[in-house]
């Protein structure tokens, strides 16, 4: 026993660890389960994407964008954190081609920045993100420009309304109408002191150009400059030029304002598209690039400007890549930069030479759709560019000289699906071992558990490591472990697989704040949400992505390789649904055409009769053809994968009702008991059946919302209900678990609001009895009337717009269920547990006490937002979370959220509270410091008493 | 009484007289009369008889084999109020209620075995039913007790946990994107 002759150690040991345990004391639990990966979209145009001074005093520049999921801000180029963001337009945003036409974001005066969308005007405090004015005009919004002498924004409405308005007030300085509301607006170019307006007049096919004083809104001179025929377009033109651009279908025309003057370049059919790019009023940069079919080619041109007349000066040199330009001017020359995957390189605008190339240290994970750059010449002649580059798959980077300095993952604010992919059953292997031990012979089975305890000896050098590290991590912050598969014992550990819009495939984790695991591309250029079946969990660790036009990925979802490709062919509005062989792991994919009499087909196209067993007790079931309802069939697999589908069943809605939504039970929804326990000890059972679809169909003639509760198996209607004064143009949503569902939709009747209605069904109204819940089977097609489940509602009137609903999960089904609302006014994810949303409280009256000891409270209508415990997301302000996806962990308690949109926001939830785990607000140190502190006092007092009891014999 | 029997057997089933013979050299103080206990002494000398000695037992065996019956309402009371809430006194106490008749069945030969004769050993069969009977009820009270904590699976609820869903004969794949 050296310790006993030195207790000092234990003084240093004791205090070194109290002294490194400090750091970890303090910080909020909320921030530490859950993540928020913030973001803001791709930014949809290189004219809406600039650095910018947020405040004239300050040195250094923030970027500024506007995304393709109208969400403007400022990121910090230095880190790639975001600075501030504000949303554009309250409603959702679906297709990007177009939005760039309506939506942009311009420099304003004093560190201000204004955003257009659609008919909306605002303008933004550059360094705070705050709104300064907002003006919202009555038709869409051609083109606005600041005029900083005057200190006015003018606005141009399509109709040709010009309006000014006070930068500082936005009150109106004055409004002019530009040709009697025939013509229509297009852009402002600003030379000088004149305003030139270019509008086109549809009936007289002329292009027209009206100088406007900025003063005062005069109309000065009109011109007619030229032929506007109807095949052209505008092209969007740098407002410091003295010249307009418009198109059409083999020429673009740059015609100089307030003459005839039009000089016209021919473009190749082959030119994909091109953009005008100017930093002063003299020159005029011109990129092209085409995409033939087999390579991309991309150049540029520089044009200068004198007197009006529009010269050719130099041309850089025509590549077969793919690479982007950007003109800047820093003050010390004016230079393009051209990037592609590979480098970055400089061009002068005077002597059309490369000055200066950067080679990147790899290759860009995809190609470049626009860039916008900073080029700064040192006076020692050193040259040094900052370019923000958007890539094709829909990500930002910034890359600063020859580094790569940050990439957003903003592709993920585009996704159009997302699935859970389990990691852990990927290692859960040991439960069929188990199994499979427990049906073979004693010997056998000896013999295999040995040879497993010994195979698993190679875990025990990483076990004894981890759990030097949890000891470890008890005293201080957990470090961060790399994000290879290691051992997640709570199962907390999920990958989320997002298809995005850009046809990426991407996975995140949620153990790991939403960090990106692994992308892939799969070789589309845009996926939209039509575009996709589904994401399909196809055994262990794989994932199916199945497209409308027939391909499907395999995907190892935990290394992102791509294992397979391949085509099916499959009708568009066909629906795509996974079987299951219930003997053996096989899975197929098969997809039912809405057609009525075209076979369908399954994939893999093997092993007919196993599918043909997985098939037969089953009843497939999709939307009819035009969505007028719900069909089911049952198929037969026939050789070349092909299945014959025969037809069961159809639900179709009367003349007037439209299809809201479908929804069914989640795939894992345990049923844990099926009863609920009175206060007085009887039982109400509950109505049990796996194969609920509940139908939302609204009628706008009638104003109301049907709903129908079907069994998929026999097509049979178990329940309906019928909402009468609903605002059926709003959001109707719904979930539905175990053996009740929510739904909310906007009332206009007295109680006008959102209204939450909650229905359980029983399987009887009356108590103790079970009616046929208690047969050893049960078949969906003999369900005489009386057996039709016994429903009550109760409705809550909530106080904003849900525009999703979702259900916690958990492994067995024990803990009581939390629905989960996204709420996008209040910028937050809540979850309302099951026991408040409980249509059994008493109504009008006080609980009694029964009642209560079943944990009945009593009814309010109005269901207000508990911010404290229901929000989710805490603090946090989640922009655009419109879908809510969960997963249950390996911990009965413990469910896993992810709501994804725009934001990506994950979170565990416990809806019963953390029963099975110890939470952080447990001292594992004071436990540890009192056993350690008992530990040395008996060492101490040990040879005391010794002593003294041997003293004490002596004396006797 | 034909038997003569040894002074010490005489000795020891007269109940000796209450007080130690006063040596008689030493008188009486006045007023003292030795009169009234002497009486008695005398009455206590004849024995009484077997039959007498018998009804004195079954009196003796009723007494303790209602012993419990008065201790009935106050379990009753006790139990009453200790509420149904499972306490460690309530716990406790219902434990006792069982735990004491239980004990008590178990050694009702021992209990009544003093009163036990060839005459009494009839007799004493009523009273012992008798005793059993109290035990039981006041088992009876402790079951009363558990089943109002909600011990006894007596309810519908009791049993759920051992009832499962039926197992569907079809199955259902949907989807309905």
């Amino acid at each position: 026993m050296w310790l006993r002759h030195n207790p000092l150690h234990y003084f240093l040991l004791a205090g070194s660890l109290l002294s490194s345990s400090c750091q970890a004391v303090f910080s909020d639990e909320a921030f530490h389960t859950d993540f928020q990966v913030q973001l803001f979209g791709t930014a949809l145009d290189p004219s809406s994407t600039f650095f910018h001074q947020a405040a004239a005093g300050k040195t250094g520049s923030l970027l500024y964008t506007l995304s393709n999921r109208l969400v403007i801000g400022a990121i910090n180029p230095k880190d790639g954190a975001q600075v501030w963001r504000q949303r554009l337009g309250e409603g959702t945003v679906s297709e990007s081609e177009e939005l760039s036409k309506s939506a942009w974001l311009r420099k304003s005066k004093d560190g201000r920045i204004v955003s257009v969308f659609d008919k909306a005007i605002a303008l933004w405090d550059a360094a705070t993100g705050r709104a300064v004015w907002e003006y919202s005009a009555s038709v869409t919004v051609a083109d606005v420009i600041t005029l900083e002498a005057e200190n006015l924004l003018v606005v141009a409405l399509k109709g040709g309304e010009v309006k000014a308005i006070k930068l500082a007030s936005g009150e109106i300085a004055w409004e002019t109408l530009v040709g009697e509301g025939r013509d229509v607006a297009s852009n402002f170019n600003l030379v000088g002191d004149r305003l030139f307006l270019t509008l086109s007049e549809p009936a007289a096919t002329a292009l027209k150009t009206v100088v406007i004083s900025p003063a005062t809104g005069a109309q000065l001179e009109t011109f007619i400059d030229g032929v506007f025929g109807q095949s052209d377009n505008h092209v969007s033109t740098p407002q410091m030029l003295p010249i307009t651009a418009f198109r059409d279908s083999d020429q673009l025309k740059l015609n100089t304002l307030g003459t005839k003057q039009t000089k016209s370049l021919g473009v190749d059919s082959t030119v994909h598209d091109y953009r005008l790019h100017s930093v002063t009023q003299d020159t005029l940069f011109i990129e092209y690039w085409a995409k033939s079919p087999d390579s991309a080619t991309s150049w540029a041109d520089f044009y200068t400007i004198k007197d009006g007349v529009v010269t050719k000066k130099t041309s850089l040199p025509y590549e077969n890549a793919i690479s982007v330009f950007s003109l800047s001017d820093s003050g010390s020359g004016i230079f393009a930069t051209r990037v592609n995957r590979a480098e970055i390189r400089i061009y002068d605008a005077e002597s059309e030479n490369q000055v200066k190339a950067f080679e990147l240290p790899k290759l860009l994970p995809a190609e470049p759709l626009h860039v916008v750059a900073e080029v700064v010449k040192r006076k020692d002649g050193a040259i040094a560019v900052r370019a923000a580059v958007t890539l094709a798959d829909g990500n930002m980077v910034l890359v600063r000289n020859d580094q790569i300095v940050w990439t957003r993952q903003e592709a993920l604010a585009s996704a159009v699906a997302a699935e859970f992919v389990d990691v852990h059953e990927v290692e859960d292997t040991l439960e069929k071992t188990l199994h499979a031990e427990e049906t073979s012979n004693l010997v056998t089975a000896y013999i295999k558990r040995v040879t497993r305890h010994i195979e698993e000896l190679k875990y025990l050098p990483g076990w004894i490591a981890g759990f030097q590290e949890s000891i470890l991590g008890i005293f201080g912050p957990a470090t961060p472990t790399d994000t290879a598969i290691t051992k997640d014992p709570f199962g907390y550990r999920k990958f989320v697989v997002l298809v995005t819009r850009f046809g990426w495939v991407t996975a995140i984790d949620t153990a790991n704040r939403g960090e990106v695991v692994w992308t892939i591309n799969l070789g589309k250029t845009e996926i939209l949400e039509k575009d996709i079946k589904g994401i399909f969990h196809f055994g262990k660790g794989v994932v199916l992505v199945v497209l409308t036009s027939g391909d499907i990925y395999k995907i190892d979802a935990i290394t992102g390789k791509g294992l397979k490709r391949t085509a099916i062919q499959i009708l568009p509005s066909a629906s795509v649904m996974t079987v299951e062989s219930p003997t053996s792991d096989d899975r197929w994919i098969i997809a039912i055409p809405a057609r009525e009499s075209v076979k369908g087909w399954f994939w893999p196209d093997e092993k007919e009769e196993e599918l043909t067993k997985a098939l037969s007790k089953a009843t497939l079931s999709r939307k009819c053809e035009g969505s007028t309802g719900i069909c089911g069939y049952t198929a037969k697999p026939i050789i070349g994968g092909r299945l014959i589908l025969t037809p069961t069943w159809s639900f179709r809605l009367p003349q007037n009702q439209k299809v809201v939504s479908i929804s069914t039970r989640p795939a894992h929804d345990p049923i844990a008991s099926i009863g609920k326990v009175l206060g007085d000890r009887s039982v109400m059972y509950k109505y049990v059946n796996p194969h609920l679809a509940l139908l939302i169909a609204s009628a706008p003639s009638s104003s109301s919302i049907y709903l129908y509760l079907l069994d998929t198996v026999s097509g049979a209607i178990l329940h309906t209900s019928i909402q009468t004064d609903a605002d059926t143009t709003r959001p109707i949503v719904a979930t539905i678990a175990e053996n009740w569902y929510v739904y909310s939709y906007y009332s206009n009747s007295d109680a006008r609001g959102t209204q939450l209605v909650v229905t359980d069904f029983y399987a009887s109204a009356t108590k103790n009895d079970p009616a046929r819940l208690l047969q050893q089977n049960i078949s969906s097609y003999d369900q005489p009337r009386s057996t039709s489940p016994y429903g009550i509602s109760q409705a809550f009137v909530f106080p904003h717009p849900i525009t999703s609903l979702a259900t916690t999960t958990t492994r067995q089904g024990i803990t009581t269920r939390a629905v989960l609302l996204s709420v996008p006014k209040l910028g937050s994810l809540l979850a309302i547990n099951k026991r408040t949303l409980e249509p059994r409280r008493p109504v009008g009256r006080e609980p009694t006490a029964e009642e209560k000891e079943e944990g009945l409270f009593k009814y309010e209508p109005y269901l207000g937002v508990d911010h404290g415990r229901a929000s989710l997301s805490h603090i946090r302000d989640l922009v655009g979370v419109e879908k809510i996806i969960t997963t249950p962990s390996l911990l009965e308690s413990t469910s896993i959220v992810v709501g994804w949109g725009i934001d990506i926001f994950g979170t565990r939830t416990n809806p019963s509270e953390a029963f099975d785990v110890l939470g952080r607000g447990f001292n594992k140190l004071a436990l540890i410091g009192s056993v350690l502190a008992v530990g040395v006092g008996t060492l101490f007092l040990r040879p005391m008493v010794r002593k003294k009891q041997i003293g004490q014999r002596w004396a006797q | 009484m034909a038997l003569s029997q040894p002074a010490w057997v005489i000795d020891l089933k007269t109940s000796p007289s209450s007080r130690p013979k006063a040596p008689s050299n030493v008188a009486d103080p006045p007023g003292y009369s030795t009169s009234g206990s002497s009486k008695k002494s005398q009455k206590q000398i004849t024995p009484p008889t077997q039959a007498e000695t018998d009804d004195l037992k079954i009196k003796k065996a009723w007494e303790v084999a209602l012993a419990p019956a008065k201790s009935l309402p106050m379990n009753m009371i006790m139990m009453y109020m200790s509420g149904n809430t499972l306490q460690i006194f309530s716990i406790m106490m219902t434990a006792m209620l069982f735990m004491n008749p239980l004990r008590a069945l178990s050694s009702v030969g021992n209990t009544f075995s003093k009163f036990d004769g060839e005459a009494t050993h009839g007799r004493l069969l009523t009273v012992k039913l008798a005793y059993i009977g109290l035990q039981i009820l006041t088992i009876v009270i402790g079951i009363w007790k558990v089943n109002a904590m909600g011990l006894l699976p007596t309810t519908r609820s009791d049993w759920l946990a051992w009832e499962h869903a039926p197992v569907p004969l079809e199955t259902s794949i949907s989807n309905f994107r």
